[in-house]
């Protein structure tokens, strides 16, 4: 990414413009947000809010009017100790590691205290005082068996991601009446063979909590000379919330999606150090996206109705293509954001980006999803040394691009 | 970037962006299925790193990711949009 990019005639000066990001700036905001005393930036949390406030104070130094915009989040799970799963069968016994074994499952009951109980396939006739073992697929009608029967809990099974890690949610179906447990598949079937070989006992726990708590945007415009209300007016917008860190286990969520934010943020920066650059330039870094799209559902309902919203999820590593989902009336924008695709040298294809974008589109706003890759997603191995310099670059650069070529049609 | 493709620009119909097909993952994250060996984790191969079933992957795109409910609809239109992956 390091070659001159050739001008367009409609745009001239833009790819100097765009060449301007700096990959070593958005290296260090992803190196700063993945930092502990972020504790993985879950909404509610001291953690979160110090991300918050760390994002106010880079967006004022650019210039822009600043509001931390929070609204009310319910439903969070909240695991709040390691949960516990081993069991025994034939005279031998096996602890499992959470996480990389078993995951929380976000139907659970909040069940804190381990408890030891012999294990029963979902088809036997009593399941009274038992762990159920679901079959693969099938935890629900598990569940609602093992809750009819005052099992002791269910136990399902859950594939790993390419390395191993069960990834880590905090928002998800209706709690259950029962702790659920999701064992890895090849776990899931070794505790099917032994059960079918011999009694089984089961002892977990699965401290998972829903909570509820207050969600923190921040909102940033940019009054600069020949900006506010004389250009299209245009939002980039990245969510800046992770799913925490685990009890012991940090989770640094440098892929999602702080990686997005130090996109934003730089071409930002870039943006409104160019006062060619005429547009009503407005920047969100949300909250809630990890629970539901929550800060962007706040948000969007406030914005005027000729927004155009670009939202950035996920910018560390680009492989073959960038993913665009549009919605909306985005016709114009879409096109708008191939062109600047072509002149900076980003590939894209249409896929899906369920994110705040989604919010944005809903109320009627063009609103249109970019992800460029979240290698680790939300595990402890999503560390800013894997958030690729290179794919921060090409997305700063699509967004000033795109903002760009906005700005000039507009003009013109 | 582990691409070596130089040209940017949409690849395949621009318009397919307002109904893409399902990545198979969340938010933007590719499918990583197991590493499957057995008869288990092959039927599960399909099933994203996040979300834990088949069905619940080939759910991702319409509705909530991983069986998440969607956050409270702010206005009719916004009842038939989702969440996110969380």
């Amino acid at each position: 990414m390091t070659s001159t990019m050739p001008d367009l005639p409609q745009a001239p000066g833009l790819a100097a413009v765009v060449e301007r990001v700096s990959a070593a700036r958005m290296l260090a905001a992803v190196h700063e947000l993945a930092r502990g005393r972020y504790a993985g930036r879950r909404v509610g949390t001291p953690g979160g809010r110090a991300a918050a406030a760390w994002l106010a104070e880079q967006l004022r130094e650019l210039g822009a009017e600043v509001e931390l915009d929070s609204f009310p989040v319910t439903d969070v799970r909240e695991l709040y100790a390691t949960p516990v799963l081993e069991w025994s069968a034939g005279g031998q016994a096996l602890r499992l590691e959470h996480r990389r074994d078993f995951v929380e499952h976000l139907a659970t009951a909040d069940s804190p205290d381990p408890r030891t109980a012999p294990l029963a396939a979902a088809s036997e006739a009593d399941l009274r005082g038992r762990w159920v073992l679901a079959e693969a697929g099938d935890w629900a009608r598990a569940c609602e068996r093992a809750e009819a029967h005052g099992a002791a809990g269910v136990l399902t099974a859950r594939g790993t991601d390419a390395e191993g890690w069960m990834p880590k949610m905090i928002a998800g179906p209706a709690t259950r009446a029962v702790p659920i447990i999701a064992l890895r598949t090849d776990l899931h079937a070794r505790l099917a063979d032994a059960l079918a070989a011999g009694p089984v006992r089961v002892t977990a726990s699965m401290p998972l909590r829903q909570i509820s708590t207050d969600g923190r945007n921040v909102h940033a415009r940019f009054p600069h000379a020949g900006g506010a209300g004389s250009g299209p007016r245009v939002l980039l917008a990245a969510h800046y919330v992770g799913v925490g860190d685990d009890p012991g286990m940090r989770f640094p969520a440098a892929a999602d999606n702080a990686s997005g934010v130090a996109a934003v943020l730089e071409a930002a920066r870039v943006l409104t150090a160019d006062p060619a650059t005429r547009a009503d330039l407005s920047v969100a870094f949300l909250d809630a996206e990890e629970t539901g799209a929550w800060g962007s559902a706040h948000h969007a309902a406030a914005l005027p109705s000729d927004t155009l919203v670009i939202n950035l999820d996920g910018a560390a590593q680009l492989h073959q293509a960038a993913s665009v989902e549009a919605g909306g009336p985005a016709h114009t924008l879409l096109a708008t954001l191939d062109q600047a695709a072509r002149l900076t040298g980003v590939p894209l294809r249409a896929g899906t980006m369920a994110s705040d974008n989604r919010r944005y589109a809903a109320v009627g706003l063009a609103a249109i999803g970019i992800g460029v890759g979240m290698p680790g997603y939300q595990t402890p191995a999503e560390t800013p040394d894997r958030v690729e310099a290179d794919t921060l670059v090409a997305a700063a650069r699509l967004l000033v691009a795109s903002v760009g070529l906005l700005a000039v049609q507009t003009s013109v | 970037m582990t691409t070596n493709q130089t040209s940017g620009g949409f690849i395949g119909d621009l318009a397919e962006a307002f109904a893409p097909p399902a990545a198979g993952g969340c938010c933007g994250a590719p499918a990583s299925p197991s590493p499957a060996s057995d008869t288990a984790q092959q039927a599960d191969a399909v099933a994203t790193a996040c979300c834990g079933s088949t069905s619940a992957a080939q759910q991702a795109a319409q509705a909530g990711c991983c069986g998440q409910a969607p956050a409270p609809a702010a206005t009719p239109a916004e009842a038939a949009s989702t969440g996110c992956c969380g």
